[in-house]
């Protein structure tokens, strides 16, 4: 399919198979905290075919990671920047199709700057967990192997790591049980990997992390 | 066609680094779950988001191509380029046979290991 936004701000797509079989499709919003126009700032599915797009969550900074457990599709959404150290929190995010996910009016819960005061569009669909402001979470992923069972139906999660913040954080994987608190830093997996961008897993239950800053693919594994 | 240039593989320069590094957690100290090893499986430049498919990792990158990365273990292989940003390229079920479909920013792909590349529409 063609005609999608052509930005670079926030233009590194994301692209998954769903469990439906329908490919789905990250188009970021081509800001820091901005109205987004068209299909910037959603997350469509389309069919194999290319055709009967749909915008299946709208609302959204930008995501660059997602994936499913159960049936539900869970995505990453990056928050904005230039609103101090600690807020608003990077976000954790369960698709209900069709739903709003609050930007440009809030990250997190928290009302974003230069948007305080408008009126949403809708009701929010908050997000399931909220991670410290600025780890930027992208990569996302339900591990399904045996080869660490403890990790089975936990999400991990790659925090790219921040840019803006006086300390940095992120610049790790993080282990998460979806369910249980709905803020925090999850749990350290990996660290000291340089940016890391994208958690799989391959079919022996082994985890690949990509890192974007030093050119890896690094591998753990039992 | 292009002729495929594949990058080291990480697999010949094996850094098998040790999991359980006893040392205070700062930027460059590998830590993993105790148990764990983590070892650099391929070099692959500016790597975003990777997709398994078949017996292949396939890792988008920042420039404009896309990597195959053999499971087995071996050198990388340019998939595509002339892609702008290509990023991600899961597996998509099309009959019974799977192929990876990639999402990049408008751009004019060439195909370099044997792979068509089609627009989905």
């Amino acid at each position: 399919m063609t005609g999608l936004p052509g930005q670079a701000h926030h233009g590194l797509r994301y692209i998954r198979a769903g469990p439906d079989g329908r490919l789905y499709v990250s188009i970021g919003s081509p800001c820091n905290i901005c109205q987004p126009q068209g299909l910037q700032g959603t997350i469509i599915s389309v069919s194999p075919n290319g055709g009967d797009v749909q915008r299946a969550a709208w609302g959204i900074r930008n995501s660059v990671g997602f994936d499913w457990n159960g049936g539900t599709m869970y995505f990453t959404d990056n928050g904005a920047d230039g609103m101090g150290d600690n807020t608003p929190p990077d976000e954790l995010n369960e698709l209900q199709p069709g739903a709003f996910y609050g930007f440009p009016y809030f990250g997190g819960r928290v009302r974003l700057r230069g948007f305080e005061a408008a009126t949403p569009p809708g009701p929010q669909k908050p997000p399931v967990y909220e991670f410290q402001a600025h780890v930027a979470t992208l990569g996302l992923h339900f591990y399904r192997g045996a080869m660490f069972p403890e990790l089975r139906g936990e999400a991990l999660i790659a925090e790219h790591g921040s840019w803006n913040r006086s300390t940095p954080v992120g610049y790790q994987v993080v282990r998460l049980r979806v369910g249980g608190n709905r803020s925090g830093n999850g749990q350290s997996f990996l660290s000291g990997i340089g940016r890391p961008v994208d958690v799989k897993e391959l079919p022996d239950g082994s985890i690949v992390v990509s890192d974007d800053a030093g050119g890896r693919i690094w591998r753990v594994r039992r | 066609m292009p002729r495929t240039k594949p990058f080291p593989s990480s697999a010949l320069a094996s850094l098998t680094l040790a999991a359980l590094v006893q040392t205070p957690c700062h930027a460059q100290a590998v830590h993993a779950p105790p148990g764990a090893r983590i070892e650099v499986f391929a070099r692959v430049p500016a790597a975003r988001a990777m997709a398994v498919c078949g017996d292949t990792l396939y890792v988008g990158t920042k420039a404009g191509t896309v990597y195959g990365v053999p499971l087995v273990g071996g050198r990388p292989v340019r998939a595509t380029s002339g892609l702008v940003a290509p990023m991600a390229s899961p597996a998509l079920e099309t009959g019974s046979m799977l192929r990876p479909a990639i999402a990049s920013r408008p751009s004019r792909p060439r195909p370099t290991a044997g792979l068509p590349i089609v627009p989905i529409s």
